[in-house]
């Protein structure tokens, strides 16, 4: 054997199972193999309509800009929309069969195939992204248009269809119904439509500025770093959560599904938060650190919801890797999967943000958002309290009332169930009691209002009339029941112990005696068949 | 190699779909799996292929727990499902050879070992077809190729005879001779109880997520056959013998069966003895005396009562 070839049998070896079972299917692929030659003919089409119609008008000194930023909107359009659907719905019709089984019976760990997934359809982009390649040069040859501004709206392109690809990956990964997939697919679609006006509308849009000034003049802008800083992080912080709710999703319920996730997202809080601060500090302003802190403290506030839905005992694969340490066990609590570890974890990561944020922005001079930052710290407390107090509710409801006919992984559902009937109902009970009688104003007017049919709901603590009393109804809900809800808590922290190895083998029946070879047959030994 | 499963507990809410069950098997054997619908066998199978988690108990593969550590007895056990695979744009080779690459066979053998398997299941021929093109026999075969890649030395197969033609089933059952042979510990469920009493060394009934009986073959039969059956032939006409059989005190039932008489005793093979030198004794020659077991579907309906949870 050469070393060319070894060479090759050991990268052969290296390939993840994953992505080469993917790519050779999508290479048998008729939806592929016509979805692709659909993408070269539009942008034949595109590009032969933009000559033609240049030869009529006379001369153009900027054909190769716009040609360009119509083949870049026709490819992301198709890498962004197109080919995460197709992963998608690939991925989503094997999980709903038998095949998800036959993923969890090998040795294969559930990252390795999310990774297998992710790498194939990045793969396929790349493969999209290639046959759009000889169009692009031709947009060279025409005016208007640099290579560096070329390279980086395609690498931002790529890194967004990557993006949307994972995304694509985590919705059909989430075990839901057909129904309710195809839901998903059609908001999926409308965002990704959405999107593109958003990169492509003029100077505005985020890759159609960078293609109107250029590379080099777009970077003379003042928010060009900043605004492409910002969504590249955005970009990678999505990425990579996705990418570990994806793996989450694919492994056993059995398995310790969320400590990756709390992991992965306290780096990632972390982190953006220094790089925040840095920059906050670098720019003399707090919009950066505001920035951080709001964006995590509601996201942290939602996933409340998400962490009350989670197991409230352990089986043996989990209880196993507790660690004996106490010090040790607390900070696995916090970071295992378990619906009190999950509220804990939430409250110190929310505690954190705080924190953070009054500290990084105390010295600061502010820009826009000075004067509002108390009030939207109100709005973050009182967000975090409702958040707090639906959520609990949820789960004291599910331990005491329905027990029997609600799942522990529907109590976030239950949740967002009472925000509706929280928000709704004393709004329509009002509207019955008042309407026509106490304001002139009408149902509009009465909604408007901050009386006690608005007091629990959190979207009217955007309004300054209701937010005092949303607050401090949200606080008081709050405590009562982290009151309530002491028991279940302290029940979940007695039960989370290191499990015991099992004792000596018990009594189990004997098995009978080997089997004969049948006659007739001939007997292959195994030693044989591996040395043929 | 020895399959031990113990005190095995699967409960879904109120429903017990395992409830306590223990038995064990070793390399060399196959094992019998059998029940009604909705008795626990898929649970059971589930867990010990580690896709599944037990509410209690455990299983080990020659000392290796499925719930302790289940990454390590995968590599030990090949999981046959009663689903038979549904990937699209993919042939049975890719398919096979995915397998093998994902249980993580070296590459440097890896194509021998998928053309070893495809060769042992007779799978060569097809090999370029679309797992989608392929019948459900086929599909069978692709599922035992797969479970087999990675040269496991525990088969767990769950229903692998369903829906196949009488040929595909007796090649089926051939395989999974020479896999005994060969030295494989097999546990088998099936619906087809003449074809697992033919192949199978031991037998666990289930019902309700509970056994009923689980033992070896012989020892099970013995114990629970509620009667012996046996023909006899005569050189007299077997009008005379069937006469004189239902005269006879110790002879629950007898009946004509061609050339010979089926004679159920109450009782052991002393009752038999008995009852062949009471026939002696009465002057009729007997020329044929066999003993005819029960099969696995008399004890099956004798011993389980149909009942789901």
């Amino acid at each position: 054997m050469t070393a060319l070839a070894r060479v090759i049998r050991k990268l052969d070896g290296a390939m993840n199972p994953v992505a080469v079972r993917e790519l050779r299917q999508a290479v048998r692929s008729g939806v592929v193999t016509i979805g692709f030659v659909l993408f070269v003919l539009a942008l034949l089409g595109a590009m032969g309509m933009y000559l033609l119609d240049q030869d009529a008008g006379g001369t153009e000194l900027e054909g190769g800009r716009e040609i360009f930023t119509l083949l870049t909107g026709i490819l992301v359009a198709a890498s962004v929309g197109l080919l995460p659907i197709y992963t998608g719905t690939r991925l989503a019709a094997e999980r709903g069969g038998v095949n998800a089984d036959l993923l969890f019976i090998t040795t294969l760990s559930p990252g390795r195939i999310v990774r297998g997934k992710m790498l194939a359809a990045a793969m396929l982009t790349v493969m999209v992204f290639s046959a759009c390649a000889p169009f692009v040069t031709f947009t060279y040859l025409l005016r208007g248009i640099d290579f560096p501004t070329i390279f980086l709206v395609i690498a931002a392109s790529f890194l967004l269809s990557v993006t949307a690809s994972q995304l694509a990956i985590f919705l059909a990964a989430l075990p839901v119904s057909v129904y309710v997939r195809v839901l998903i697919w059609l908001a999926f679609a409308g965002m990704m439509m959405a999107l593109l006006p958003a990169l492509f509308d003029g100077h505005s849009g985020v890759l159609s500025s960078i293609i109107i000034w250029g590379v080099n003049g777009w970077a003379g802008l003042w928010e060009a770093w900043p605004q492409l800083g910002t969504l590249l992080a955005l970009d990678i912080v999505a990425l990579g959560l996705f990418h570990v709710l994806t793996v989450a999703l694919f492994m056993p319920p059995a398995a310790n599904r969320t400590l990756r996730v709390r992991i992965y997202l306290t780096i990632a809080w972390l982190v953006s938060g220094v790089l925040a601060a840095a920059w906050a500090d670098e720019l003399g302003f707090d919009e950066p650190m505001a920035l951080w802190g709001y964006g995590w403290w509601g996201f942290l506030a939602c996933c409340m919801i998400v962490a009350v839905s989670e197991r409230t005992s352990w089986g043996p694969r989990i209880t196993r890797t507790i660690p004996a340490n106490p010090l040790l066990r607390a900070g696995a609590f916090v970071l295992y999967t378990g619906a009190a570890g999950g509220v804990t974890w939430v409250v110190i990561m929310i505690l954190l943000t705080a924190a953070a944020l009054g500290s990084g922005m105390g010295g600061m001079t502010t820009m826009t958002w000075g004067p509002g930052i108390r009030e939207d710290v109100e709005i973050l407390m009182g967000l975090t309290f409702f958040a707090f107090a639906y959520s609990m509710t949820a789960a004291l409801l599910r331990r005491y009332v329905l027990r029997r006919i609600l799942p522990e992984r529907h109590t976030g559902a239950l949740a967002a169930l009472l925000l509706c009937l929280g928000c709704f109902l004393p709004l329509l009970a009002a509207l019955v009691l008042y309407s026509g009688s106490r304001w002139r104003g009408g149902p509009h007017a009465i909604a408007g209002r901050a009386g006690w049919w608005n007091a629990l709901n959190p979207f009217m603590l955007w309004e300054h009339d209701c937010r005092s009393l949303c607050t401090r109804t949200a606080l008081v809900w709050a405590a009562v029941a982290a009151l309530l809800s002491v028991p279940w808590y302290v029940e979940q922290v007695v039960l989370f112990r290191r499990s015991r190895p099992p004792e000596g083998p018990g009594e189990t029946p004997e098995a009978p005696a080997p089997a004969a070879v049948p006659d007739g047959l001939e007997l292959v030994d195994d030693d044989e068949r591996k040395a043929e | 190699m020895d399959v031990s499963v113990r005190n095995l507990k699967r409960y879904f809410g109120k429903t017990r779909a395992v409830d306590d069950i223990s038995f064990a098997f070793s390399a060399g054997h196959i094992f019998g799996f059998v029940g009604p619908n909705g008795a626990g066998k898929t649970t059971a199978m589930r867990i010990i292929a580690t896709i599944d988690e037990p509410t209690a108990g455990d299983a080990t593969v020659n000392g290796v727990s499925v719930v302790q550590d289940p990454e390590k007895a995968r590599r030990l056990i090949g999981f046959m499902p009663d689903s038979l695979p549904t990937h699209k744009d993919i042939t049975v080779h890719e398919y096979i050879d995915f397998f093998a690459r994902a249980y993580g066979v070296d590459s440097g053998r890896r194509d021998k070992v998928v053309a070893g398997v495809e060769e042992f299941t007779t799978l060569t021929g097809i090999r370029d077809k679309t797992l989608r093109a392929l019948s459900k026999g086929m599909k069978q075969r692709v599922s035992l190729a797969r479970a087999m890649v990675h040269d496991p030395a525990v088969l767990i197969l769950d229903e692998p005879a369903a829906g196949l033609d009488p040929r595909a089933r007796i090649e089926l059952r051939e395989l999974l001779k020479i896999l005994a042979a060969r030295g494989k510990a097999i546990l088998v469920s099936s619906h087809i109880l003449t074809e697992l009493a033919e192949i199978c060394d031991g037998t666990v009934i289930i019902e309700q997520g509970r056994i009923l009986r689980a033992g070896t073959m012989d020892e099970i039969l013995a114990h629970d056959a509620p009667h012996r059956t046996v023909a006899i032939r005569t050189l007299e006409p077997v009008e005379v013998l069937h006469r004189r059989l239902l005269e006879m005190p110790g002879v629950s039932g007898a009946r004509i069966a061609g050339p010979l008489v089926e004679a159920d005793i109450d009782g052991a093979d002393e009752a038999c003895g008995r009852v062949l030198a009471d026939l002696v004794a009465a002057g009729l020659h007997v020329t044929e005396f066999v003993h005819r077991r029960a099969g696995l579907e008399d004890l099956f309906m004798h011993v389980t009562k149909g009942q789901v949870q």
